[in-house]
């Protein structure tokens, strides 16, 4: 159970490309998953490679449980790396690899050989400790990496887009395996990627992270609701993004004109009145409302009227695209509820799930 | 800071020989412990260049270093090609074989070479010549161009010919254009496996045929230290110019395998 | 009819193009020569063959070869040039590449470009270089009488003609380095980087990196390379004959001299010589292959 603590990380000089970071700041609780989660080329990648020691950051520090990582050398540091490419040692067998870490560190043969038999267990390859790494399948492979980063029991496991390369079960598989892995032996995780239904599956904390910077953090329910920024709300697929100028209680934008909540608004925001404000709401709660009540567009109730245009099957739901005038609403209907195309809709936008951002 | 002191090792040793051998050259007297020599003139080298023997070493073992380019290239292409798609075990015959001619002593291996083309009786010729480089050259084009080939994406290829190109013009506008780089890497360093031969020059040419590098072994038995430094830059400048060539190209490992992270 | 004829080219159309036909041509030239300059050979160190035409069959030339005295005293003098340096020509190519690789950063060009360079310089121009910098009045030696560490071309230490070899080991070392170097980058760079980083994020120190995952990546390079390098360095022929001296020779110089006497049965000789040689490389590579298999491929344990 270890906490990390990233302050002021930032990353200029790149020899080998490596994106750049600009004061980036954020906590790892204890124990828990946090996702690292944006876009190819954000920098993400980079921070855990600070975080292992395999780059030099220009400025800030990193510290796990309050010691700063900064003297410290890569193969010294309480934490361990887990890769996109599974990276298993081809000269050894599984348990070789598993007891690597072990068998750099000293550790008697018969301790070795205990622990590798009990994390094989652990993720589900109990008899595959004699095996030639080459004969596994990706999700296999992958598993014997995680056994082998778990080996030495660090503070904090890093994993860079791990599942990236795994087919859907297998990551679906994966994924479960990894949060029920943290849940039982308290391993703090720190885990990159830029699939937002894979960050919001398994995070207990989210760190937005673009451009080199910290865009937005807090638990995934929350950062659906707050994304923060425009490009955090888009990144997970709130999409609904209502820009104009505030008057009292109310929202004048191009779809209609809404009541919002004002203590959703931006305190930052409020200080120019004058500009636009732009408000999201996420799709799921966008309310369809039966087409018979096609005559209710009064502001008190948030709803607007407008023309179903496309429609897409995610699951068993329908996410429905509604042309209001010029602007287009996304919503999220069971399927058998979903209206034909072409019909007439109304849709509502609860105030109580409207919240700013900003730009 | 190693590799800067292993760079500066190899390259000041190089450039000392180019130096020294280039300074040699020039000089009329060149004693310990002058380090550099009291009297240059560029006289006795030109004299070496100009004589016929250098003329016609030169000649002789030009025609004949790409003679065996062109017919090392040649047979080592289907080879390359097999090797380069394949991964079965007849492969690993085929490489074995390969591996032969490294293996062998070449001492014996000149030995026997020179006396099977004694058996033939072409030895002494230019043709007995150039097929005992072959033994030598062949594997080297064939790992050169297998390496250049396996780097080759040859689905290339197959698109091509979904969009209607023959063979032949596949060969000339997709594969020849991509892999040009490692083919020329291949040329030049065949070439040079060629140029760089004493022994099998000597035992398979019997005598006969010279090469300048021939020439240069033999000067330095009591030879003018000009003539042979003279002779001696004579041998080594085509095989920098040439490895520049080669060295152009990404088979030489200067992929860098960078660690994304 | 026209089925017939059609189904037969086909198979001939296919035929040309499988791997064994293409494939032939190369083995032919290269298995044929080199192959039968090595039956040729064996052959006639027993007596076999025109070249020794006249020469009595059988362990004559072995027998005549083993009991001279000069054969002893230049096998010892192979033997150790060749150990020597392929010692230091593996040792410090696989150092080179683990330097190379073990920084952060692409290989320069300039680097490769000297190494290359390094090999391909034919082993004729190379000698004459080591011997234009490292006679006693050599390019060297001067540059030490300018900064006034010696006086007199005699206080140089002597490279050449010696009885050590010194010379001929520097020749060889510095060739086979740069060899080594070359054959074992692309493993070195392709996959042992990324191991040897993992195992840094798993606790190793450097030497651990080294010792446990740099070593077994690229020993599929590293051992038949060092195999090559023994093999040219125990065959080496231009190097010691021209940097060494009259006593002691190596075998492949006393091989060529016997080669070329007048006197056939001398023949025999120099193939029961160049033969020996063989064996010798032979049982060498056979052992690096025994090391290879047992080192490199995981060791099989029963599954629990």
């Amino acid at each position: 159970m270890s906490n990390v603590s990233v302050e002021g990380l930032t990353h200029r000089y790149h020899p080998r490309g490596e994106a750049m970071l600009e004061d980036v700041s954020f906590n790892v609780p204890d124990g828990s998953i946090t996702c690292l989660l944006g876009p190819s080329g954000s920098g993400k990648s980079t921070i855990l490679g600070c975080i292992a020691g395999l780059h030099k950051p220009s400025a800030g520090t990193v510290l796990v449980d309050g010691v700063d990582l900064a003297p410290i050398p890569t193969h010294r540091r309480p934490v361990t790396l887990l890769m996109q490419n599974a990276q298993l040692f081809a000269h050894m067998t599984v348990a070789q690899n598993v007891e690597f870490g072990l068998k750099v560190r000293r550790v008697s043969p018969r301790t070795r050989r205990h622990r590798s038999v009990e994390l094989l267990d652990m993720v589900g390859l109990g008899g595959f400790a004699g095996r030639d790494p080459g004969q596994l399948s990706g999700g296999e492979q992958q598993r014997v990496a995680l056994a082998r980063a778990l080996a030495t029991e660090p503070a904090v496991l890093l994993a860079d887009e791990p599942l990236g390369n795994l087919d859907p079960p297998v990551r679906r598989d994966l994924q479960r395996q990894l949060v029920e892995i943290n849940r039982s032996t308290g391993t703090t995780v720190l885990f990159v990627t830029h699939d937002v239904t894979e960050a919001l599956a398994i995070s207990d904390q989210l760190v937005v992270i673009d451009g080199g910077r910290v865009q937005s953090s807090g638990i995934p329910g929350e950062l659906l609701r707050r994304p923060g920024t425009r490009s955090v709300a888009d990144l997970l697929g709130v999409g609904n993004v209502l820009t104009g100028r505030i008057e009292g209680d109310f929202l004048d934008a191009a779809a209609g004109r809404f009541r919002v909540d004002p203590a959703h608004a931006l305190p930052t925001q409020a200080s120019t009145t004058d500009g636009d404000r732009h408000w999201v709401i996420h799709p799921d709660h966008v309310h369809v409302v039966d087409a018979c009540d096609a005559d209710a567009s009064t502001p008190t109730t948030n709803a607007v009227s407008g023309i179903a245009v496309a429609s897409r099957l995610i699951g068993t739901r329908v996410e429905l695209c509604v042309a209001v005038g010029s602007y287009q609403l996304t919503a999220v209907v069971a399927s058998e509820l979903c209206p034909p195309l072409g019909a007439t809709v109304t849709v509502r936008l609860p105030t109580a799930q409207l919240y700013e951002v900003r730009p | 800071m190693i590799r800067i002191a292993v760079r500066s090792a190899l390259g000041s040793l190089l450039a000392a020989i180019v130096g020294v051998l280039a300074v040699a050259v020039v000089s009329i007297r060149w004693v310990f412990p002058q380090v550099v020599p009291d009297e240059f003139s560029l006289d006795l080298a030109a004299r070496t260049l100009r004589s016929p023997s250098t003329h016609d070493a030169l000649v002789s073992g030009t025609v004949l270093s790409i003679a065996v380019t062109l017919i090392a290239l040649t047979l080592a292409w289907p080879a390359a090609r097999a090797l380069a798609r394949s991964s079965g075990g007849g492969q690993g015959l085929v490489v074995a074989i390969m591996f032969l001619p490294s293996i062998v002593p070449s001492v014996g291996l000149a030995m026997g070479i020179s006396v099977g083309l004694l058996n033939l009786g072409v030895d002494g010729s230019m043709g007995a010549v150039i097929l005992a480089h072959l033994v030598p050259a062949v594997p080297y084009a064939v790992a050169i161009l297998t390496a250049t080939l396996m780097r080759y994406d040859h689905r290339l290829d197959l698109q091509a010919a979904t969009l209607g190109a023959t063979p032949l013009q596949v060969l000339r506008h997709v594969t020849l254009p991509q892999i040009r780089a490692g083919l020329v890497a291949a040329a030049a360093l065949t070439f040079v496996v060629s140029w760089s031969q004493y022994l099998l020059t000597l035992l398979a040419g019997s005598g006969r045929v010279i090469t300048p590098t021939m020439l240069l072994f033999n000067a330095t038995a009591g030879g003018n230290p000009v003539v042979i430094a003279t002779l001696a830059l004579l041998v080594t400048v085509p095989v920098i110019v040439l490895v520049s060539f080669a060295s152009g190209s990404p088979e030489n490992g200067s992929d860098d395998g960078r660690v994304s992270t | 009819m026209t089925g017939l004829l059609t189904i037969r080219r086909r198979s001939l159309g296919q035929l040309a193009r499988s791997p064994m036909a293409t494939t032939a041509p190369v083995a032919a030239v290269v298995g044929l020569g080199a192959g039968y300059a090595l039956v040729e050979g064996v052959g006639a160190s027993f007596g076999f063959g025109a070249p020794v035409a006249g020469v009595p069959i059988g362990l004559d030339a072995y027998r005549r070869v083993l009991a001279s005295p000069t054969f002893w005293e230049s096998a010892c003098f192979s033997l150790w040039i060749a150990v020597a340096s392929t010692v230091l020509g593996v040792g410090g190519g696989t150092m080179i590449s683990w330097w190379w690789v073990s920084r952060p950063g692409r290989i320069r060009r300039i680097d490769l470009w000297l190494v290359n360079l390094t090999v391909s310089i034919p082993h004729v121009a190379w000698a004459v270089a080591l011997l234009a910098l490292l006679t006693q009045s050599g390019f060297v030696a001067r540059m030490a009488a300018a900064a006034g560490v010696l006086d007199r071309p005699d206080q140089f230490p002597v490279f050449f003609a010696d009885s050590a070899g010194l010379g001929i080991i520097a020749h060889l070392a510095t060739k086979e380095l740069a060899f080594v170097t070359l054959v074992t980058l692309p493993l070195a760079t392709l996959r042992a980087r990324h191991a040897v980083t993992t195992a840094e994020t798993l606790g190793a120190t450097r030497s651990q990196r080294f010792r446990l995952v740099f070593l077994p990546t690229i020993a599929p390079a590293l051992l038949p390379a060092t195999a090559v390098v023994f093999a040219f360095a125990l065959g080496s022929y231009e190097a010691p004959a021209l940097l060494g001296g009259q006593r002691p020779r190596t075998l492949s110089v006393v091989a060529l001299e016997y080669f070329r006497d007048s006197d056939l049965t001398r023949r025999a000789d120099a193939f029961a010589v160049s033969t020996i040689l063989g064996v010798v490389v032979l049982a060498v590579v056979g052992a690096l292959w025994l090391v290879g298999r047992s080192s490199v491929r995981p060791t099989r344990r029963a599954d629990r």
